[in-house]
């Protein structure tokens, strides 16, 4: 009897030890997905900040990475503002690209604290 | 915002100098005029812009531009006055109302006639200032230009 018993005690701290390892497994497969995402959001993340230059003013701005140039153009304009005929200034990057308005921040090649000129596309006399 | 600039007497003869070794009395030119963010009101620079220019005209380089830009904020610089040559009287023209290089209202466009030939000077140059509305109004030069 007595033996059945400590036989039926063994078993079930068996299964248990083997429900705690799965448990285990499960945890350790969530702290490497945490682990990559955290990876990735280091590498690219979602939001981040960039300096936009006007008239040699820097200012910082938040900028998600799903966000349209349009949307820091803006705020850009009105932050540096009131500026005049807004359609005759873009926003450009050190190799003097202009950033389309309709691209996102991330196809816009826009990355983490990257330096931004607000300036005239043409600057004419005549 | 309209401020009055003091301008040192050797930068406004910098800036004849440019229009007259640019321009040749052929050519329009175009020179700006800088000052530190922490003391704006004293010009202390003329910077010349790397530009293509004829005798009714001028546009600045675009990679120049960029640059420029970049040094501003490098030296906490800013663009108070753009000024620029005409071929006879001085006025500002649609093209000049339209592609100045800062929009931002209290921002001033100098033009001095008959390409910088005469004396060294504001006589029968125009000033003009713009406005929050982006519209261009004259201004007298007594009352923002003070030569030093």
């Amino acid at each position: 009897m007595n033996r059945e018993n400590n036989l039926e005690a063994a078993e079930a701290e068996l299964a248990a030890a083997e429900g705690e390892m799965k448990k285990a497994a499960r945890d350790v497969e969530q702290a490497r997905r945490d682990v990559a995402e955290a990876i990735e959001e280091e590498k690219h993340p979602h939001q981040f900040e960039v300096m936009v230059l006007y008239n040699g003013v820097p200012k910082k701005f938040e900028v998600r990475r799903d966000e349209l140039v349009r949307h820091l153009l803006v705020e850009a304009l009105q932050a540096f503002g009131p500026i005049n005929a807004p359609h005759l200034l873009g926003l450009f990057n050190k190799a003097g690209a202009e950033l389309k308005d309709d691209q996102t921040i991330e196809a816009a090649g826009v990355k983490p604290h990257e330096e931004l000129l607000l300036r005239p596309s043409s600057v004419r006399g005549g | 915002m309209s401020a009055t600039y003091r301008l040192p007497r050797r930068i406004l003869d910098e800036t004849f100098a440019h229009f007259r070794g640019c321009g040749h009395g052929r050519r329009e030119c175009q020179v700006l005029w800088v000052s530190p963010w922490d003391a704006p009101e004293i010009i202390t620079k003329a910077v010349h812009p790397e530009h293509e220019a004829h005798v009714g005209g001028f546009a600045l380089n675009d990679r120049w531009l960029n640059e420029f830009w970049f040094t501003l904020a490098r030296e906490n610089l800013g663009i108070r006055i753009q000024v620029h040559t005409h071929p006879g009287d001085a006025f500002h023209s649609p093209t000049d109302d339209a592609f100045p290089i800062v929009h931002t209202s209290g921002f001033l466009s100098l033009v001095i006639p008959n390409f910088a030939l005469g004396p060294i000077g504001f006589d029968d140059a125009y000033l003009t200032e713009i406005h929050e509305d982006g519209r261009w109004a004259e201004v007298a030069m007594a009352e923002r230009l003070i030569l030093t």
